[in-house]
């Protein structure tokens, strides 16, 4: 599925196309150029001929293809990140939910403000969490990155607090 | 076509059988690529499957085509081309053909699946990838299912062995009609909708990945199957009220029903889909409900087609398919069941529900309630079968399920005030009665005002059983009364709220909030929708009807009074002409009648009878609908006789039926808001886009547009005849088994019209009674009960039922219990209350279980320690940034 730098792609795209509208105008030409139902009908089945022959053949050649991805790598793990990452989201909204629940009378200040905060603590857990995780899974090139970006960070600091 | 001697030959059938072959082959494989791609960890595979999925799609879309193609161009050869047109038929119901008939619509759901497949793969591909295989292969298990139907059993594009016809036999009369043009497809749809979450769900539970991702890729899915059944069912409906002249639209039938089930577990998922979202629990129960919905809809479509009940709009008795669809139902719930049984403790949440006052646990009771609807459906729908499976057949007319149906609909309108009203968590006791008051008073003062000026609404309705009675309606208008409040005062909250954060203007931020929690607000408007809906329901308590047979037409006077004239209601009509007129298709007889109210004319109707050259034996009614606000006078023309210009004609006066068609379209434009992608909004919001992005967000709010004024519901039927009538032979429409009967034999007094209610029609109509029905079978039982009836004592209220009560004997007697339109089985209405009662004992049961008995706030989704310190100042402004880019 991923389609990477392949040059042939747009070739072969032009190519099908052609032979779309080239058998397109086939049947138009043959019918003298009088759309009516059945050259319609005829067109959308010359479409789905041809759709038919372009998707058998990336089927069949995905199939036999070699791995250019790492066939491990590609295939998602299941993470205990991206949960981390739902409840965050979910927390978010619970609390925006909250907030909005007050200022229209349905919840009181008081057990708004209880209940944010609960969001709250157990959001900064969370994000303590994710951060972690990120520190432990990350690549040495990642941590390199990570390193350089900080680094110009206290630069570009360093230099508006000079100028 | 050509022939080769005798034998047709036909280069489209063979074409189309090859694309079937081959799309059966290429289902194979991608089922086995996906599933293989997935549990091997193999791109290759996955990625296999995924394009053999377009490929698949593509040889349907080319079938699908063929079969099209083969109709517009007259293939004769193909049966099934011959069996459902002709050469006459416009071109627009020969493409509809396509659906018409058993074998196309078996086509025709496996072209709409890989459409939606195709798409949704898409769209998920990416983000989904260690459960897409899975994905496609269960949706290429289902085409293989339907194909294998088409392939070995009802090859849509079989031809004739021997010569074949000249001409085809017809699509059947009450189909063509523009209503029936979207009708099937719409619910079609919403069927097959139902296919894309459930092979999420099976996805999800294969790969393990249970998170709530799956979650918020199916929602929408379930909001386009909950869309297009009811958009299916409305138009149903429409389409019986207008083409079938019995002055309902809708009367319980098996296939309505069908459609109706899977609506009630669809709704039940998109709430409590939401509450896992926020709360982090349910997530059996919304497995659960994906499943049962998509069950629904497979056991639908084999209670139609295979024969299991009988309907008029049934596709008639096949023990083969019904075998074959019985095993994919076993196979779907064995493997169902089985993954959520496996994966159980990845299942379980531990999060528990706060409060009985709060809007989860408000959800919770809508789910159950929705949940009851369903099942009592399904075995109210089922119960003439399984009697009839032990012994004696058992008919459930409409009153059976109007005696019960209505209630719990009430509690689910209240409950679509009620739940916006609550806080999620708990809602304490102060701030219930700050919500719920304006919504209570506009309720009593509703009742109040329609007790005192239209005292008719105390009229009283049976519920549960013929003896308890209540003011049905009334109660009806005072719940519309308090949704409306409660959404009202949610907008206008919501509104006040979104102005104070924004220091925007009341439209603009009302729009805002709209557009950021359109799901919540859209949400709302759907049950506005249903609300404006329950008017229209509330209208049939007092709906009226009559029989008149005028001699012969005539002028009215000034006032509409007159020979030719006769009056109901407030309303005069006066029958002015009987016209007749022909083309290739039909020949057509309309009646002119002018309608007058308070000595004004007020419109002039062509109520008329078609007789199709086709199908000589099948008259369709074709009638005239005056509508208004408060009511609908409704005219058929249910006999004639062109020489005489007899004319016999039946009258609705229907109130309020107008808002049926009204709520559904509020619903649609509520399910329209909900289903607004977040790139719309952006382009609304000034967003930059790629021109791409933006054409095609112009597209969608283009498509949006189109979709409503399409959906506007319109004034249908007979409109004036065109000029240049033909001669017919005398005595026409007299002589159909159809015409002309409703006005014979109408009972004399109250008790004959007791027992002809309660007396089904064994003609196959759709669940009316010979009181009712227009047809001969019924005229001549209702002469039946005359007799039976004539020279009886009906002095007293004791020699009435005594009269009643030997009728009915004398039918059950004569057609067995079928005949009783209400069972007397003390069963029938036993299990019904016992289901309730055990739903609400579990209710009752799990929410005890649920509550958490505290005062304070539960912890959310206690996965870690909560040992966050507040004062931890870098990661609380972390928080505070992050939330500020959340709306």
């Amino acid at each position: 599925m991923e389609r990477g730098h392949d040059a042939m792609r747009w070739v072969r795209l032009a190519g099908t196309a052609f032979v779309l509208v080239v058998g397109w105008i086939f049947v138009a030409w043959q019918n003298r150029f009088h759309i009516t139902a059945p050259v319609v009908f005829a067109c959308i089945a010359y479409f789905a001929v041809v759709m038919v022959v372009w998707n058998l053949w990336r089927t069949g050649a995905t199939a036999v293809s070699a791995d250019q991805y790492g066939e491990e790598a590609w295939v998602r793990p299941v993470g205990a990140r991206d949960m981390l990452e739902k409840e965050k989201r979910t927390l978010f909204k619970a609390i925006r939910e909250a907030e909005f629940d007050r200022d229209m009378g349905k919840l009181s200040k008081a057990d708004a403000a209880a209940m944010i905060k609960t969001y709250k603590d157990r959001a900064i857990e969370v994000i303590k969490a994710l951060e972690g995780a990120e520190r432990t899974s990350a690549t040495v090139r990642e941590k390199i990155e990570r390193e350089v970006k900080a680094r110009v960070q206290v630069d570009s600091k360093r230099k508006g607090a000079k100028a | 076509m050509t022939q080769t001697g005798a034998v047709p030959f036909s280069p489209i059938a063979l074409v189309g059988t090859i694309a079937l072959l081959s799309a059966y082959a290429l289902a194979a494989w991608c089922a086995a690529a996906g599933i293989a791609g997935n549990s091997l960890k193999s791109r290759r595979f996955v990625s296999s499957s995924v394009y053999g999925l377009y490929g698949f799609n593509a040889l349907i879309s080319l079938a699908s085509a063929l079969m099209i193609y083969a109709f517009v161009t007259h293939d004769f050869a193909i049966k099934y081309v011959a069996e459902t047109s002709d050469v006459t038929m416009p071109t627009s119901y020969k493409v509809t053909a396509f659906w018409g008939g058993l074998d196309g619509s078996l086509l025709f759901w496996v072209l709409v699946l890989a459409l939606f497949s195709t798409v949704a793969i898409a769209v998920n591909h990416k983000r989904h990838r260690d459960m897409i295989g899975y994905v496609v292969a269960t949706i290429m298990i289902v085409q293989i299912f339907f194909l294998s139907l088409l392939i070995f059993t009802k090859n849509p594009f079989a031809t004739f062995l021997t010569t074949p016809p000249v001409d085809g036999k017809g699509l059947n009369p009450l189909l063509q009609n523009y209503w029936m043009v979207i009708h099937p497809p719409s619910l079609y749809t919403g069927f097959v909708a139902a296919t894309i979450p459930f092979a999420f769900a099976i996805g999800a539970l294969a790969s393990g990945r249970l998170d709530d991702l799956w979650l918020g890729s199916v929602r929408v899915w379930m909001l386009i199957c909950f869309g297009f059944l009811a958009l299916g069912l409305i138009l149903g409906g429409r389409w019986a009220y207008e083409e079938l002249g019995w002055g309902g639209y809708w009367a319980w039938d098996p296939v309505e029903n069908a459609g109706f089930m899977p609506w009630f577990t669809a709704t039940a998922f998109l709430h409590s889909a939401i509450i896992q979202e926020q709360r982090g629990t349910m997530k059996i129960w919304n497995l659960a409900l994906v499943v049962t919905t998509f069950f629904l809809t497979i056991f639908g479509t084999f209670m139609t087609r295979s024969g299991a009940v009988k309907s008029v709009h049934a596709f008639g008795a096949d023990n083969v398919l019904a075998m074959q669809f019985i095993a994919f139902l076993g196979l779907i719930a064995v493997v169902s069941i089985g993954l959520i049984v496996y994966r159980a403790n990845k299942l379980s949440s531990k999060a528990k529900f706060d409060s009985f006052m709060s809007r989860e646990f408000a959800f919770l009771i809508n789910n159950w309630i929705l949940l009851a609807c369903a099942f009592f459906v399904l075995f109210a729908t089922m119960w003439p079968t399984i009697t009839e499976a032990f012994g004696s057949r058992e008919e459930l007319d409409a009153k059976f399920f109007n005696k019960w149906m209505p209630t719990l609909g009430i509690l689910l309108l209240f409950l679509a005030g009620a739940a916006p009203l609550l806080a999620w968590r708990k809602t304490t006791r102060e701030r219930l009665w700050n919500q719920f008051l304006i919504p209570l008073a506009a309720t009593a003062v509703t009742v109040g005002l329609l007790l005192v000026v239209f005292p008719q609404t105390k009229h009283l309705s049976p519920i549960f059983a013929d003896k308890v009675k209540v003011p049905l309606s009334l109660i009806v208008f005072g719940t519309v009364a308090f949704c409306f409040a409660s959404i009202g005062q949610e907008f206008w909250r919501g509104t006040a709220v979104r102005m104070r954060q924004t220091n925007g203007d009341p439209v603009s931020s009302m729009l805002a909030l709209l557009l950021m929690k359109r799901r919540k607000y859209g949400g709302y408007i759907v049950h506005l929708g249903v609300a404006v809906l329950f008017i229209g329901f509330a209208g049939k308590a007092y709906d009226r009807m009559l029989d008149r047979t005028i001699e012969k037409p005539g002028v009215a006077a000034a006032d509409g009074s007159g020979a030719s004239s006769f009056s109901f209601g407030d309303y005069t009509f006066s029958y002015e002409k009987l016209i007749h007129t022909s083309d290739d298709h039909k020949d057509a007889i309309s009646a002119q009648v002018g309608i007058w109210q308070d000595g004004d004319r007020i419109a002039t109707v062509y109520p008329a009878k078609w007789d199709f050259h086709k199908a000589e034996q099948q008259m369709t009614t074709e009638v005239a609908i005056t509508v208004r606000p408060a009511e609908d006078v409704y005219v058929v023309l249910t006999g004639f006789d062109l020489d005489q210009k007899v004319a016999n004609f039946r009258v609705y006066l229907n109130p309020l039926i107008l808002w049926v068609w009204v709520g559904f379209i509020i619903l649609a434009i509520g399910t329209l808001i909900c289903l607004i992608p977040q790139s719309l909004v952006d382009m609304v919001t000034w967003k930059p886009k790629s021109p791409l992005g933006r054409a095609v967000d112009v597209g969608i709010v283009a498509g949006i547009v189109v979709a409503m004024v399409l959906g506007v519901a319109s004034q249908a039927h007979a409109g004036p005849p065109p000029a240049g009538a033909e001669h017919v032979p005398a005595g026409m429409g007299m002589t159909g088994e159809n015409d002309g009967w409703a006005a014979k034999n109408r009972p004399e007094n109250d008790t004959q019209a007791r027992a002809m209610n309660e007396l089904s029609c064994p003609c196959g109509c759709p669940h009316q009674t010979i009181y009712d029905c227009p047809c001969k079978t019924a005229a001549d039982l209702r002469r039946k009960v005359m007799d039976l009836m004539s020279g009886t004592d009906l002095s007293t209220p004791e020699a009435r039922q005594k009269a009643y009560d030997a009728v009915l004997a004398q039918f059950v007697t004569e057609y067995g219990q079928e005949v009783l339109s209400t069972p007397k089985s003390k069963v029938s209405w036993l299990l019904p209350s016992l289901a309730v009662v055990g739903a609400l004992g579990v209710l009752v049961g799990f929410g005890r279980r649920w509550i958490v008995h505290s005062h304070g706030p539960a912890a959310v989704a206690p996965t870690a320690d909560s040992g966050a310190k507040p004062d931890d100042d870098d990661y609380a402004d972390k928080l505070e940034d992050e939330l500020s880019r959340t709306d």
